[in-house]
């Protein structure tokens, strides 16, 4: 009889113990897998954030939470549209760049986007100079923006957050609205029974902006039957105001909405990832110890139960060596086993359950795959290693006496 | 309360049941409940005080609400102390009749009740939505050059103000040779508007001040701002066309033109 053999035979002996074995080697892996999975698309979603939204404030509804403005922004609270004339006249500075948003689900061709309607800036940056003549003595530079000289290319929408121009009838759309509904400039839509034009394809982000459809906010709020409100406010603002207390500014001037940094957001992001990463830990920590026990147990009871089968073997030739191989090979295969299945389990949870806890988009990580078998064979393996030396270690003429 | 309806209802009646009838150097009706569908008064009663050199103070109100009679009874007495300088035209925002003229400045989505202040050549030189005292009122008279900054800004142009020390468009040397040039390319001429303000019109020292310039200072001074109203740069008499052009091009190149963007910094990633 090959080893091969013999191993195959000795896993399937007790399958009750395998099985529990098997499954605390399986649960703890796809634990580890699927949270490692989450929080590193969580904190690539973070990072591409605030990379692309740089040092900005947001002004969202008293209610809203994180989790909120990473869907999309799509919370059912609104804040006043008002707000945002409210802030164009006040007379802080460096709230030039204001990009308020509403934003309601659409479906096109059976697919789901975002619909938002933003306001391009001609139609309140003029009330900035409702703030009287003082604004003439901003510092240099702080908050100007100039784009009126040339054509615009509302391209830059993506990056700038903020438009010049937009008509009633123009769309902007994100990337894979595009791809997925075969637009191109100068195309025409129908959205929710009204026709727009497509003035541009945005370039690709990354981020939930590339599902996006946007649209004046005006038309957007006629189409929502939402009435003159709006779901958040970005602030593009200048680094050295916000240092400088503008968020307790803008706070004091709109008391009924909640206004943060995306900084301060991504701070809790990242603690929430952190957060993740010790839970990971933990579960290691847990399958360190609960499944390594189990392994040991049903190994110990195992060489104990099949003691006059392993002095046979003994008997008939086997030396030592074989026997311990017979019970590493048994473990290694557990390991290997609960590591694939731990990994393809633990990738299928994150990839369905990502997007629903952390709201961002999981992808499969093959890269996970080798540290999750790693893990668990290296578990089983030292699990399994004392009781398999005690095996080889029976002396076959006591087994027989014994039995 | 009724009082203050009962001068309303009074005041409509002698105000020949127009919302907006700011006679020259009298005041106009206070907001009314009832809405008046007429051709825009309110329009005609602004141009009246323009042509007349006078600002019109515009109140815009929504609904008669308590916010609204406390915002009244409050601007009413402060505007009646500037009525030599302003008339004043109220607005209910939802009149047909005014669609134009609440459209034209934008304020269907505004914070109510709002007055905004209109200098006779067209500019909004304050808008205030709390307060409306006699603070706010005085605060809303800017000088003539200032006026004229924020017109040209308000209809989204280029505004070089020209500090000199007298101001004479027919002197050779009043206007920096880089800011003549500038108005005179084809791209830029429309959308470019030179304000010459002289260094010693007192009248002026409120808006040197602001810009942070001393009147002694040599001139030409060139001041460039741009909407809504942010100052991208100060030139000498020396300064080039093409060295105006590179400022204007650093100030569109980002929200913070010198200062850092990206993560961390002033605004998104260029």
């Amino acid at each position: 009889m090959r080893l091969r053999t013999l191993v195959l035979r000795e896993i399937f002996e007790r399958k009750s113990q395998l099985l529990t074995s098997f499954l605390a080697i399986l649960l703890g892996i796809t634990v580890i897998v699927s949270i490692k999975n989450i929080s590193y698309y969580s904190e690539l979603a973070v990072a591409r954030e605030m990379d692309s939204l740089g040092a900005n404030v947001l002004v969202l509804p008293k209610s809203a939470t994180l989790q909120n403005y990473y869907a999309a922004d799509m919370q059912d609270e609104t804040i006043p549209e008002e707000y945002v004339t409210t802030l164009a006249m006040s007379d802080l500075e460096g709230l030039d760049n204001l990009s308020p948003k509403l934003s309601m689900p659409v479906e096109l061709s059976g697919k789901s986007f975002t619909l938002t309607g933003i306001l391009p800036k001609n139609e309140f940056q003029a009330k900035a100079a409702w703030g009287g003549a003082g604004i003439f003595s901003r510092p240099v530079g702080c908050g100007a923006s100039v784009g009126m000289m040339d054509s615009e290319d509302k391209k830059t929408l993506a990056r700038k957050r903020v438009i010049d121009t937009l008509t009633d009838s123009e769309v902007l759309v994100g990337a894979d609205v595009a791809a997925a509904l075969g637009l191109k400039d100068a195309d025409s839509i129908d959205v929710l029974g009204k026709k727009f034009t497509v003035t541009a394809v945005l370039p690709e982000t990354g981020t939930v902006d590339d599902s996006r459809i946007f649209a004046h906010l005006h038309t957007v709020q006629d189409m929502a039957g939402k009435g003159p409100v709006i779901n958040a406010i970005e602030i593009i603002g200048c680094c050295q105001e916000i240092s400088k207390g503008l968020v307790a500014k803008v706070n004091s001037l709109l008391p009924d909405a909640k206004v943060v940094t995306v900084a301060q957001i991504a701070s809790a992001q990242i603690r929430i990832n952190k957060m993740m990463k010790n839970l990971s830990l933990m579960f290691l920590v847990i399958i360190v110890f609960v499944g390594g026990a189990s392994i040991a147990n049903y190994f110990y009871a195992n060489v104990f139960e099949r003691r006059r089968e392993i002095g046979t073997l003994m008997a008939l030739g086997a030396n030592s060596g074989l026997v311990l191989r017979i019970f590493l090979l048994k473990a290694l295969i557990l390991g290997v086993a609960g590591g694939i299945g731990g990994y393809v389990i633990g990738t299928i949870l994150a990839v369905v359950l990502g997007p629903k806890l952390a709201g961002v988009i999981v992808l499969p990580m093959p890269l996970l795959a080798l540290p999750a078998v790693g893990v668990s064979v290296t578990l089983a393996l030292v699990a399994s290693y004392f009781p398999a030396r005690r095996a080889a270690g029976l002396d076959p003429c006591a087994t027989f006496q014994e039995v | 309360m009724r009082l203050l309806y009962l001068v309303i209802a009074t005041t409509l009646l002698t105000a020949t049941t127009t919302m907006a009838t700011a006679q020259n150097g009298g005041m106009s009706a206070p907001p009314a409940a009832q809405p008046v569908a007429t051709a825009s008064a309110a329009q005609a009663a602004i141009d009246r005080a323009a042509s007349t050199g006078k600002y019109t103070f515009v109140f815009f109100w929504k609904e008669k609400n308590d916010q609204t009679d406390k915002a009244w009874s409050a601007f009413q007495p402060a505007a009646a102390t500037f009525a030599k300088s302003a008339d004043v035209v109220s607005i209910q925002i939802t009149d047909p009749a005014e669609k134009q003229i609440v459209d034209r400045y934008g304020v269907s989505r505004a914070p109510m009740p709002l007055v905004l202040a209109v200098a006779p050549c067209g500019a909004i030189t304050k808008g205030f939505n709390k307060g409306f005292g006699e603070k706010e009122i005085r605060e809303s008279f800017v000088s003539r050059c200032t006026e004229r900054c924020m017109k040209a800004l308000q209809s989204r142009k280029l505004v070089f103000i020209c500090v000199v020390d007298q101001a004479d468009p027919q002197a050779q040397t009043t206007i920096p040779q880089g800011v003549e040039d500038f108005k005179a390319d084809a791209k830029y001429n429309r959308a470019t508007e030179i304000v010459l303000v002289s260094a010693s019109d007192k009248d002026e020292a409120k808006l040197l001040q602001k810009m942070r310039i001393d009147p002694r200072t040599p001139k030409p001074v060139a001041v460039f701002l741009a909407p809504p109203g942010a100052m991208i740069g100060k030139f000498d008499g020396r300064a080039t066309k093409e060295q105006i052009i590179a400022k204007l091009a650093s100030a569109q190149s980002g929200c913070c033109p010198g200062g850092k963007c990206g993560p961390g910094g002033c605004g998104p990633k260029q």
